[in-house]
């Protein structure tokens, strides 16, 4: 590979600067400040690109070597490589590499590219690259990477895969943690172990569960058979005791019947000569029925004291003799008579309608003459002819002079009149009540119509003086005067005109002919009233003496006639009851004295008291009944005895008393508990046993797993062992060759450096002085500048047998003498007849040239 | 008369610690249930006696429930006599003092039991009387007769052990065994024949195939039918996966030689030969699998395929590692071949996978 140019349009410092490369050799000296270092790190990025600038980052390259004066950040490389001419345009953000722009040009096509330039072209990483083909004085790191190596592994087998052990350690060391970790133990085989663990631990639970269970099994049956003991114990017990309640049961039968025997006998003692049987006591209480019902019968009297003393009442009523039906029709028949003429003579008063009532009162002071009535009769027809004339007549406006018009003191005379009346009517009402009210009302109408009349004079005035006909007023006139005197014919009877003067006197016409009529009717009757009064006072006369005779001389002959009607029939009456009761006493007493004998001889049989036989026989039935019920019961409950002691088997019995089933029924019930209990367990533990084989075959399984993980693990720390023995292996194949050319190259430079040098497997780079190893870390900077050198050489050497990339030296030898300056200025233009150096420094005594 | 002859229930039995949790739960159920399941058989089908020819039980002590169960099953069986046997697991498993009617027993004593024309007899073999047994052993000639025994057939006596030589001629008709846990038999002698009924299921990879028990029925002579009566089958199969890149290619391989059925437990073994970074076979096409059958344990045994002689031209660290392992000594080929493929994909950087 050979960098041809360069251009950088801003990078640090430099900007829009071009730069041309020798094959060889091309060496910048110049000042400090000039972009040497600039330059270099360019050259770098172009390949590799720069990191981020973020916040952690430091002071880093973008950072560093964002332009100072802004713009485009970044350049292009022109390179031929593999017969072909590649150029790099690159630009930077100034932050992210992210917004980095690249573009490869291959014989100027663009041309895509997978991953970094530099590992393309160099086959390494920027680290690798840091180490082999740039060295500034920064970094004199003697060290191989993992690129580094497997870019020397590749060159040692010739080919390229891209194998690395570093990753491949990695991933298996962090596969071996998965199964084994150097603390914390969660890991595959901790884990694993610690399951063993607690399965063993549970195991060894449920083998003492499982190795207690026959103990457990054995008391189960124990106490099953201890159950079943005290069951048949119980059963035996209960057996017994129903023995022994049924000699109880028959005891107290027993027992029973005495008392009943000693019950009947206690009857026994109060009859000496014995218990009257059921039949003699029968006809006893029958014979003492009958004799209570006689004696109640006797009591019972049909004839009272109140009857005799009614009696005895009744005999003086009647001491002339009892009436009989006959004599009490008669008098019957003389009251209806009596009562008839009263009615006759009471009705006419009373027959009156109200109307007639009325006519009556109004004629009562002054009847009504024929010729009053006829002189009524005729005013009327007058006035209605008169009245007929003023309507036929039409009224005219003809002013006449008024005449006719009746005198003033007419008027006032009729209405002095008129009040004498009223007043007298006044006067007469306190003692004749209808004729002072006629009187009054008579009075008051010949008041009102002399009123009327005046009033209607005034207006027959008044029309007259407005204009009527003469005949129209003479007319009025006649009717007027009909008027008047209807008026003065009716007013001392009363009569109103209110509903006119001819109704009026129609009235006094229709009640005048009326009153006539009334009049004879009662003339009539009071003749005939007085015939009927002449005959009732005879009969009230002989009904009078009648009743008297027996002593009845008040109230109304009808009562009378009632009341000694009922005292004939009460008199007869106890007179047959009085009778009566006399015989049936002579009989009673008959019948009481046979009823008494059977009796009389019963209670002599048996010794009892005939005072007191008719209170005590029914103890005497009862002690019967209770003999023979006690007897009765007695020979039943014998029987009952009998057939339970028979049924029951009662003939031994047993010397033993009742068992206490109370504590065997305890000790039951506690064993049942114990049992239960214990059962209970027995599950429980059973199926805690049960779970030994799962546990033991889990256990079985997890010790194989763990077995296995081993083994896997040792599988994985094996392999790495032996993939660094490989590695190892390889290194020393090929570290050989760079330590070879390493010292050959130190020893060009310092003889001292190159003698009884080793370079581990890592490329560490040690020496030896008095006899001990040093590292090169020991050395002087300026010597460790020439081994980094050295070592990077070497490492080229060997990495590139074909195409060796160009090298950078920024000013890596500032630390050495003139003489090894010397040196290593000869060593460079030899190495430039191999590698294309780009050499940098700021001071003459370090330049190169060629 | 009809008899079911079986043996080897190992009630309270665990399962083979390859299964699951779940699936080694789910089988102690089945287990149960087809002892169940074969009593109601026997209800329905007229089956007057039942042969318990040994370990009905899988302990000598087993578990007051697994006791409880069995003779909750016999004692609702009323029907059907269950002649009970103890084997070698359960030899000293004793019952609770209550007295089932239909639950027959024997001892260490020749102990028989007469249907009609057919004798049963068993004796529990021990210490005591391996060797005697046989020579107390007295049969009449004109009954049918079936014994009862539990051990290994052959022609040695002893503990666990049934000498067939000597009960030829002993006028047996039928041997009903117990121990072996396959079905199979074969004849004892002009006469008669023995024959294991085997498990009923099976509770393991180690119980695999066709379970269940041998139907006899009595005429003329005994005549002995299998019946398979287990709820599921365990099958080991295997299956050549050569040349597969990853799992799933695996799966379809087995697929295409295995039929599998849904119910069944299978163990799969794969072999042939697989390039040396193709890992984790086993725990991935058994997941594969889980949709085809009830459980698949799959044990990858396929041989790495490792090229040493390609690297020998190979210069770089690949080649170096291959060579320095493969002239390690002390390590064992095929470790050394585990430690290349591991190598190599480490280097590779490839993930690495155990």
């Amino acid at each position: 590979m050979k960098l041809l140019s360069c251009h950088i349009e801003n990078y640090g410092k430099l900007s829009g600067a071009d730069f041309r490369f020798d094959p060889a050799l091309t060496a910048f000296c110049e000042e400090n400040g000039y972009g040497k270092t600039t330059l270099a790190s360019f050259l770098k990025a172009m390949f590799y690109g720069l990191d981020s600038d973020r916040a952690n980052s430091g002071f880093n390259e973008r950072r560093r070597f964002a332009p100072f004066a802004g713009g485009n950040f970044g350049g292009s490389v022109l390179f031929e490589a593999g017969g072909k001419q590649y150029k790099i345009e690159r630009f930077f953000d100034e932050k992210s590499e992210t917004k980095d722009s690249f573009t490869l040009y291959t014989d100027g096509v663009p041309t895509p590219l997978q991953g970094s330039a530099g590992e393309k072209f160099f086959g390494i990483d920027r680290q690798s690259f840091e180490r082999t083909a740039f060295l500034s004085g920064a970094d004199v790191e003697v060290s191989s990477t993992g690129g580094i190596n497997a870019k020397l592994n590749n060159f040692v087998a010739g080919g390229e895969d891209g194998s690395n052990l570093d990753a491949a350690v990695l991933r298996l060391g962090n596969k071996g943690k998965e199964y084994k970790k150097s603390r914390m133990g969660n890991d595959l085989i901790s884990r694993e172990t610690a399951r063993i663990n607690g399965l063993s631990e549970e195991i060894k639970n449920a083998e003492v569960i499982a190795d207690g269970l026959q103990e457990k099994y054995a008391r189960l049956d124990g106490l099953e058979k201890e159950i079943a003991g005290l069951g048949a114990r119980i059963s035996a017990a209960q057996s017994e005791n129903v023995v022994l309640n049924d000699w109880e049961h028959y005891d107290a039968l027993l027992s029973e019947i005495a008392s009943k025997r000693e019950a009947a006998a206690v009857i026994e003692r109060r009859y000496p000569r014995g218990i009257p049987e059921k039949a003699e006591i029968s006809a006893a209480e029958e014979a003492l029925g009958r004799e209570k019902e006689l004696m109640a019968r006797a009591d019972g009297k049909s004839f009272t004291e109140e009857d005799g003393a009614r009696f005895a009442a009744l005999s003086a009523e009647f001491s002339g003799g009892v009436p009989d039906g006959a004599r009490l029709a008669v008098a019957e028949a003389d009251i209806a008579a009596a009562a008839e003429l009263s009615y006759v003579t009471e009705r006419a008063e009373k027959d009156l309608t109200e109307n007639e009532s009325a006519i009556m009162r109004r004629f009562a002071l002054r009847e009504p003459s024929e010729g009053e009535t006829a002189k009524v009769k005729e005013l009327a027809a007058r006035y209605k002819e008169a009245e007929a004339e003023c309507s036929r007549i039409p009224d005219s406006s003809v002013n006449a002079p008024a005449k006719g018009v009746a005198k003033k003191g007419a008027y006032i005379a009729a209405a002095a009149v008129s009040m004498l009346v009223a007043a007298a009517g006044i006067a007469v009402v306190f003692f004749q009540l209808v004729a002072g009210i006629v009187l009054i009302v008579a009075g008051a109408a010949g008041l009102l119509v002399t009123g009327f009349l005046y009033l209607n004079k005034k207006v027959g005035s008044a029309q007259a003086g407005a204009g009527i006909s003469p005949e129209k007023a003479a007319a009025n006139a006649r009717r007027d005067a009909a008027y008047a005197e209807l008026a003065s014919a009716l007013t001392p009877y009363g009569y109103s005109f209110s509903d006119g003067a001819a109704y009026a006197a129609a009235s006094f016409i229709g009640d005048a002919a009326r009153y006539g009529e009334l009049k004879s009717a009662r003339e009539s009757e009071k003749a005939l009233q007085e015939t009927k009064s002449g005959e009732k006072r005879a009969l009230d006369e002989k009904l009078g003496e009648f009743f008297a005779s027996y002593g009845l001389t008040a109230g109304s002959y009808v009562e009378r006639l009632a009341s000694l009607r009922s005292d004939a029939d009460a008199y007869n009456d106890l007179s047959e009851r009085k009778r009566k009761a006399e015989r049936e006493e002579r009989e009673l007493n008959k019948r009481v004295a046979e009823n008494r004998e059977p009796i009389v001889l019963f209670c002599r049989k048996y010794g009892f008291e005939e005072s007191g036989i008719a209170a005590g026989i029914k103890n005497i039935a009862k002690d019967r009944d209770g003999y023979d019920a006690a007897v009765k019961d007695i020979e039943e409950r014998e029987r009952k005895a009998a057939k339970f002691r028979e049924e029951k088997g009662l003939y031994d019995r047993p010397a033993n008393g009742k068992q206490d089933l109370g504590a065997l029924n305890a000790a039951l019930a506690a064993a049942q508990d114990k049992k239960n209990a214990l059962f209970s367990e027995v599950t429980d533990d059973e199926r805690e046993a049960e779970k030994l084989g799962d546990l033991r075959a889990a256990r079985d399984g997890a010790r194989q797993r763990l077995a296995e993980y081993r083994d896997d693990y040792d599988l994985i720390t094996e392999t790495i062992s032996l993939l660094e023995q490989a590695d190892k292996n390889l290194k020393d194949r090929y570290v050989r060759p760079v330590k070879d050319k390493f010292v050959y190259y130190s020893a060009l430079i310092e003889k001292t450096l190159g003698e009884k040098v080793t370079m581990g497997a890592d490329f560490s780079v040690r020496y030896e002085r008095c006899g001990r190893e040093r590292s090169e870390k020991h050395l002087s900077s300026g010597l460790r500048s020439i081994c980094a050198l050295c070592f990077r050489l070497a490492l080229i050497e060997n990495m590139y047998a074909g195409e060796k990339p160009f090298l950078i030296f920024d000013d890596p030898f500032t630390g050495l003498d003139e003489a090894h300056m010397e040196k290593v200025k000869e060593l460079l233009k030899g190495l430039s007849q191999k590698f294309q150096l780009v050499y940098f420094s700021c001071h003459p005594s370090r330049a190169v040239t060629y | 008369m009809k008899i079911i002859h079986t043996a080897d229930t190992h009630l309270g039995s665990k399962m083979d610690s390859g299964f699951p949790k779940e699936i080694s739960d789910r089988r102690k159920e089945e287990l149960r249930n087809t002892f169940k399941r074969l009593a109601e058989y026997a209800r329905i089908n007229g089956v007057e006696a039942v042969i318990l020819a040994g370990d009905v039980f899988d302990s000598d002590a087993p578990f007051k429930k697994d006791k409880e169960f069995f003779y909750s099953v016999v004692k609702n069986t009323p029907q059907t006599d269950f002649l009970y046997l103890k084997g070698n697991h359960d030899i000293a498993a004793d019952y609770t003092g209550e007295a089932i009617p239909n639950l027959k027993t024997f001892s260490g004593q020749w102990q028989s039991y007469r249907y009609g024309d057919v004798l049963i007899s068993g004796i529990e073999t021990g210490a005591e009387n391996a060797s005697s047994l046989y020579s107390t052993l007295d049969l009449p000639e004109d009954c049918l007769n079936i014994v009862v025994m539990h051990g290994q057939a052959g022609d040695v006596s002893g503990k666990d052990k049934v000498n067939l030589k000597k009960l030829r001629d002993k006028h047996i008709d039928y041997l009903a065994l117990g121990h072996v846990h396959k079905a199979g038999g074969g004849a004892l002698d002009s006469r008669g024949e023995y024959a294991y009924s085997g498990c009923l299921e099976g509770r393991g990879f180690d119980e695999t195939g066709e379970h269940g028990f041998f139907l006899l029925e009595t005429g003329r002579k005994i005549t002995r039918t299998f019946v398979p009566f287990s709820e599921r089958r365990i099958e080991e199969v295997s299956a050549d996966v050569t040349g597969v890149k990853d799992a799933y290619s695996a799966y379809l391989a087995v697929k295409r030689q295995v039929e599998f059925k849904k119910r069944n437990i299978y163990r799969v073994n794969l072999v042939g030969e697989t390039e040396f970074d193709v890992e984790g076979l086993g725990g991935d096409v058994a997941a594969y699998l889980a949709g085809d059958c009830l459980f698949a344990d799959v044990k990858d045994k396929t041989v790495k395929k490792l090229d040493i002689g390609a690297f020998e031209g190979d210069l770089s660290l690949r080649g170096e590692f291959v060579r320095v392992v493969s002239a390690a000594e002390g390590i064992p080929e095929e470790r050394k071949k585990r430690i290349i493929a591991l190598g190599l994909k480490a280097l590779g950087g490839r993930n690495i996978e155990l």
